[in-house]
């Protein structure tokens, strides 16, 4: 090899070496900001939320929100159905409570209600009856051991004739009643319903799956 | 001097028409399905029903955006790589034989430098046609369609639904990041055109490589190692419809990227250093 040849290679060995050192530091940077169910517990462990007074409190509820919805949609639901902010709720006024629902309304919440109110009793019965089934089965997945489902929306198994009520009045009127922790719960509903209107698997009428 | 010369690269790249082979296919191949979609029976009925099945209006949705971002997803895998490998493989290897490399390089300009303004140029000529697929696509429906909100496909099996404002923000971000695509397949076969080839050459061992890597892409059983094929981090711009945004997905398909067009401009500028050119 002619030796300006060889000092070409060693200069293409170096530039190849740092390209690929910058690329693999950035994977690893972006690998590192991706949110995660665990990073969102921890960040839900480590605020003393009874502990905080004034904005810090609305900050700390802010970023909660942010960092749900942040997750990828399978692990939203899973952090949802855990609710690993109960112990902050506890200690929430009514402000709060109304100001941390209202951040957890889905996006296009009235687009959602009319598209919904939009479709025949059949397909909403379906849609209804897939989401019930769908967050029943990630909490009975969390929580192999707990008692068999009564009929509450915290073990995800929506009483009947509230079924029916949205398959008839639509989503809207029953939303609007809630308030507090029942309409956080009500929430995660809307939001499995928003996912299972967003995927062809219940255009093609198919029941849900476990 | 660097823009004396990169305005000279570009002169020479925009003043043949098979550059402009990409840009009046993209319009041919978009007005084609716009036209099939507006006045054939079936595609507009189809989306129709998914659209009305799941309680959308679907007036609202069947628009020019919509359109234009359907459109987007196959002429993004097949004739974008096709149209910038063929421009990638030519700017090299045409000159080599052409036979005007040789009076080139007897002026006072290094191979080196040589090799970088044809790589930007040629960057340029990708990054134009990216966003010209995005734009002629969007010309094309307006058309025929009104402009409104956008229903997109987002794998795996999600649609997103979102008004006109954002769906046009997301439309031209997908193109940008689209873009990064067209640079790095450009990249590649101007590697390939580094090395003593015939452009056509230089062109097909590009087109080949990608599309080997989205064959195994696509084999099922080799879902775990698809952060290994190029082509996992070339469909980085068909995340922009994903809800919530994966930015993280997205920066480490752009970093790995970075990895890959330096490897490439690495390899053509070594190759293109030490080769012995005769003619």
């Amino acid at each position: 090899m002619i030796p300006h040849h060889r000092k070409a290679v060693a200069t293409a060995a170096l530039i190849l070496a740092v390209g690929w050192g910058v690329a693999f530091a950035g994977y690893a940077l972006a690998g590192w900001t991706n949110h995660t169910l665990e990073k969102f517990d921890a960040y839900v462990q480590s605020v003393d939320f009874a502990r905080l007074s004034g904005d810090a409190r609305i900050r700390a509820i802010d970023k909660l929100v942010r960092e749900l919805r942040a997750l990828p949609a399978e692990e939203r639901r899973q952090g949802w159905v855990e609710s690993p902010w109960s112990r902050w709720f506890a200690t929430m006024n009514d402000q709060e409570k109304s100001h941390f629902a209202q951040l957890l309304a889905p996006d296009g919440l009235d687009r959602l209600a009319a598209a919904f109110g939009q479709l025949p009793d059949e397909r909403r019965r379906l849609l209804v009856r897939n989401s019930v089934l769908r967050l029943n089965d990630i909490h009975t997945k969390l929580n192999p051991d707990a008692a068999p489902a009564t009929g509450g929306l915290e073990s995800w198994q929506m009483p009947a004739d509230l079924q029916q009520k949205l398959i008839t009045d639509g989503i809207k009127p029953h939303y609007e009643e809630l308030t507090g922790e029942a309409r956080v719960d009500f929430e995660l509903f809307l939001e499995e319903l928003q996912q299972m209107m967003g995927t062809t698997e219940v255009l093609r009428g198919r029941p849900f799956r476990q | 001097m660097f823009l004396l010369q990169l305005r000279s690269e570009l002169w020479k790249l925009f003043g043949k028409k098979r550059t402009y082979i990409g840009f009046l296919f993209f319009l041919l191949g978009q007005m084609a399905i716009v036209l099939l979609f507006r006045f054939g029976a079936g595609p507009a009925r189809g989306m129709n029903r998914m659209l009305e099945a799941n309680g959308y209006v679907a007036r609202d949705f069947i628009t020019s955006l919509t359109v234009a971002t359907f459109m987007l997803f196959p002429i993004a895998y097949l004739l974008l790589p096709l149209y910038v490998s063929l421009v990638g493989g030519d700017l090299l290897a045409k000159e080599a034989e052409d036979g005007t490399l040789r009076m080139i390089l007897s002026r006072p300009v290094s191979r080196i430098r040589l090799l970088f303004l044809k790589w930007v140029a040629g960057s340029l000529f990708a990054f134009v046609l990216a966003l010209a697929l995005g734009l002629s696509g969007l010309a094309c429906a307006a058309l025929f369609f009104p402009w409104g909100g956008l229903f997109a496909f987002a794998p795996p099996q999600v649609f997103r639904i979102l008004d006109a404002a954002s769906g046009w923000k997301y439309f031209l971000l997908a193109h940008l990041v689209l873009s990064l695509k067209a640079v790095t397949i450009m990249g590649l076969a101007f590697m390939f055109s580094c090395f003593n080839m015939k452009p056509a050459a230089a062109t097909i061992l590009a087109l080949s490589y990608v599309f080997a890597n989205m064959i195994l892409q696509n084999i099922p059983f080799f879902s775990d190692y698809a952060p290994w094929f190029l082509t996992t981090h070339l469909d980085l711009w068909q995340m922009v419809f994903v809800e919530p945004l994966p930015w993280w997905k997205i920066c480490q398909s752009f970093s790995l990227l970075i990895g890959f067009n330096t490897t490439f401009l690495v390899i053509g500028g070594l190759a293109f250093y030490v080769r012995d050119i005769k003619s």
